[in-house]
């Protein structure tokens, strides 16, 4: 029997363990839990070490599938995937979804983190989430991925339909596992598939939560203010007026500095903190920007995170 | 005060830094191509922490994230104010202990000026 191995990572709720079931004709390992991040805009679990299932494609071979998590603060099982569990991984497959604000940012972001796996063997982007919405098109992917100086295919899929997600794994790997029939194990899986849609993962609508919810319910923060393009407050939950009052005083800096600085970079984050004081910090991009009241015992990095996913999902 | 600054430098941690006090520039080791930061730096940490000190909050560190760079501002004793300058992605814990080592090092050099 010889095995091969593939990887999937993507940003949190980029559909990896719907894809790794749809293929599995395993019951699929998977570490979900609750939901205690921003991810609450999209779904109720979210893994936290890793998904697997084994595909088999003919009496003689058989396909490890391998899912990370989407959460950077998950990090160290990037690093234990990469360098042990799926260290011989034929390639790799980079879930994007379609609704978040700025795909190419995730993809930026995946490729530089995976840089060293992934320049050793084959990456394909597949593109999830297109249903809900369309654009960017395969196009746009094309165009913008050719500008990033990224060469390599673009699916869209959808990572419920089996066949749909095996099309990928056959552009991935078809030249490596010669002489299946692929077409045969598509209509296979296919049938043992029950009617869509079937997954927790996948959300059933946009923005079923809003922005400053999500983000009070995101685990370290404690409130937070939602401000427009002119970094004016719109909405807050924030009760404290010191607090308030220095949040609006770091947009207040932003704003004057995306005047008079424009030439050397957006800013993306403004952060204060102090020992035995909520951290304070204003996210911000074109359209909008967020201000949050977090413990101090919240990483700065995960914060990161934690506001990049609340705006990359926004469209408030 | 310049060899304090250096003894920060880290390749691919902290490429340059300097003491800001009464918003001035007392020393520096940003190197002229990276005068710009040094600006913004100069203007936007003196601005947050007043603000901080005039509602009585104790924040003493900012972090300003722009284009491909960050800006870290620590807040010293007597209205001294330490400046980095990073890459974006550079860790920020490291960062902090590297400035937190050197504390003793940076405070002399603030008090014999």
């Amino acid at each position: 029997m010889k095995d091969f191995k593939v990887l999937f990572t993507g940003s949190v709720a980029s559909g990896k363990t719907t894809a790794i079931r749809s293929l599995s004709d395993i019951d699929t390992v998977d570490t979900d839990a609750n939901v205690s991040d921003s991810a609450i805009r999209r779904k109720r679990t979210t893994t936290i070490a890793m998904d697997y299932g084994v595909l088999e494609l003919d009496d003689t071979a058989r396909m490890h599938l391998y899912g990370t998590p989407g959460q950077e603060r998950f990090k160290f099982m990037w690093e234990l995937m990469m360098s042990d569990l799926a260290h011989d991984a034929i390639g790799m497959i980079l879930l994007v979804d379609n609704t978040r604000k700025d795909p190419f940012r995730d993809i930026k972001f995946y490729l530089e983190e995976f840089r060293d796996f992934i320049v050793r063997r084959r990456m394909i982007i597949a593109v999830t989430h297109s249903d809900l919405r369309a654009e960017p098109d395969l196009q746009h992917y094309q165009r913008v991925l050719k500008d990033m100086g990224v060469f390599t295919t673009v699916m869209f899929i959808d990572a419920r339909v089996p066949s749909s997600v095996l099309g990928v794994l056959q552009e991935l790997v078809g030249t490596e596992v010669a002489g299946l029939d692929w077409e045969g194990i598509g209509a296979r899986l296919d049938s043992k598939q029950p009617e869509l849609p079937q997954e927790d993962e996948e959300p059933a609508a946009l923005n079923q939560v809003p922005l400053l919810q999500a983000a009070v319910n995101t685990r370290g923060i404690t409130s937070a203010m939602y401000l427009d393009a002119e970094r004016k407050i719109v909405d807050s939950t924030i009760k404290s007026e010191i607090k308030k009052e220095l949040l609006c005083s770091m947009a207040n800096l932003i704003s004057a500095l995306e005047k008079k600085a424009a030439f050397m970079g957006s800013i993306d984050n403004l952060v204060l903190c102090g020992e035995g004081e909520e951290t304070l910090s204003v996210f911000v991009d074109t359209q909008h920007a967020l201000g949050l009241c977090s413990e101090p015992n919240l990483t700065l990095n995960v914060l990161k995170q934690q506001a990049a996913d609340l705006l990359q999902w926004s469209n408030e | 005060m310049i060899a304090a600054l250096k003894q920060l430098h880290q390749p691919g941690l902290i490429q340059a830094a300097c003491f800001l006090r009464n918003k001035e520039v007392e020393a520096s080791t940003f190197e002229a191509n990276d005068r710009n930061y040094q600006t913004i730096a100069r203007q936007a940490f003196t601005y947050i922490f007043h603000n901080a000190s005039r509602v009585g909050a104790n924040h003493n560190e900012s972090h300003l994230e722009i284009g491909h760079m960050r800006l870290s501002g620590f807040l010293m004793p007597q209205g001294w104010i330490l400046v980095c300058l990073s890459p974006k992605h550079s860790n920020i814990q490291l960062l902090r202990e590297v400035v937190k080592c050197s504390q003793k090092g940076l405070r002399a050099a603030t008090e014999s000026a």
